[in-house]
């Protein structure tokens, strides 16, 4: 089933249904929901991460959250907003965690902040060496340059990636407008176009 | 077309959200002023690749797999634990009466036969009960949790999952419903089967 069947007449009903039995401690019910949904999960949490957390480590907190929490959800039409601010909140704590325990890292400039300047994005663990050659350098500073976007523009932009995410589903993820939406996806565009245009008239 | 609005259209184009109108506007102005077209090929190789790098980035992170429940619950635990806890109970409280049935177990009871009730520890008990004719022996311990307590010591909470064999004589009915559960319990299964002199 993908994304944009969930938000489809009866199948938001199986959807809810779903979320419904994972909250009654059904777990094939949670992990189909888990697999549902960790795709544009792992992209809000990589639009929200500090810069120096490993996003699979955060990945593995918001999963660990989400058995932890599953019964107190209350409504289940909201699961999407509901997970989404779990992990949210588990990039605010994360960075918080860095502020408290080592807070000269934020003094000498070393570590990007959860809403300022980030760090760049690491080569992921998995990657072998032909996956790293064939990545082009074009391609990572994209990404670079998506992930240093302000927050409301960032974040829309991303998950519009997400194959299968309408501007609706956007929409009710982030309780905004969908006129809204679409504006900041094109605006964000906009200043990945002029941004690359730039650093390619600087090269 | 200011240029937010010819922003907003390209955006939709690509994700495939215009309509047919805004599709065809769009086409008239571009042929008035070629750099639309421009702008439009760009914007629709950039968000190809920035979907493709993204999607490569987050490859990992979305085989993460949910983890199993961290702990027991509190309430489910004494309910896990209550069939095995019932059979050492009823072992023990078989051993401390006294007089009861005692020739027919092994030679392990009669070493415990002297000793005063009161004097005896839960882990010989314990021994004895796994002697027993109708036990067939215990199986790997399974770990629950490993909680660090405030004064330093760490609890190790496992379960203890000991076998037992019962036998029914041909034609008795079979104590067991439809998803394998016993009807009896092991301590009711054994009375009657020692009524019957199987043990």
């Amino acid at each position: 089933m993908t994304e944009r069947e969930h938000n489809d007449g009866s199948f938001a009903a199986i959807a809810v249904a779903t979320v419904r039995q994972a909250c009654r401690g059904d777990r094939d019910a949670l992990a189909l929901l888990w697999n549902t949904h960790r795709r544009w999960l792992a992209v809000v949490i990589l639009a929200h991460r500090p810069g120096w957390v490993d996003l699979e480590d955060l990945m593995q907190d918001v999963a660990v959250k989400l058995v932890d929490r599953i019964g107190e959800l209350r409504d289940p039409g909201a699961f999407r907003p509901w997970l989404r601010q779990i992990a949210v909140n588990e990039c605010r704590l994360a960075a918080r965690n860095r502020r408290t325990t080592t807070p000269l890292a934020s003094v000498d400039g070393q570590a990007g902040d959860a809403e300022g300047t980030r760090a760049p994005m690491p080569a992921s663990t998995h990657d072998g060496p032909v996956a790293i050659i064939e990545r082009s350098d074009e391609a990572m500073r994209l990404l670079d340059h998506a992930l240093s976007l302000p927050t409301d523009y960032r974040e829309p932009l991303l998950l519009r990636c997400v194959r299968g995410m309408s501007y609706q589903q956007i929409g009710e993820l982030l309780d905004l407008p969908v006129t809204t939406i679409e504006t900041r996806i094109a605006r964000a565009r906009r200043m990945l176009r002029e941004e690359m245009q730039d650093e390619g008239q600087l090269r | 077309m200011n240029q937010d609005q010819t922003d907003r259209i390209i955006t939709r184009i690509i994700d495939g959200e215009a309509t047919a109108g805004e599709r065809s506007t769009f086409a008239a102005d571009a042929d008035g002023n070629p750099s639309m077209w421009k702008s439009l090929a760009l914007a629709q190789e950039q968000a190809a690749v920035l979907a493709r790098t993204l999607d490569d980035a987050t490859s990992t992170a979305c085989a993460v797999a949910l983890p199993a429940p961290r702990r027991v619950q509190f309430g489910a635990w004494p309910m896990a634990v209550s069939g095995w806890a019932a059979a050492v109970l009823i072992a023990a409280i078989w051993i401390l009466l006294p007089g009861v049935q005692r020739g027919t177990h092994d030679g392990q009871l009669a070493v415990l036969h002297d000793e005063p009730a009161a004097t005896l520890a839960a882990d010989p008990l314990l021994r004895a009960y796994l002697n027993a004719q109708y036990v067939l022996g215990e199986q790997e311990p399974l770990m629950l949790e490993i909680e660090e307590l405030r004064d330093g010591r760490i609890a190790l909470r496992m379960l203890r999952r000991i076998e037992e064999v019962a036998f029914l004589q041909p034609g008795d009915e079979l104590p067991v419903d439809e998803d394998g559960r016993l009807l009896l319990d092991p301590h009711a299964l054994r009375a009657r089967s020692a009524e019957r002199s199987l043990f």
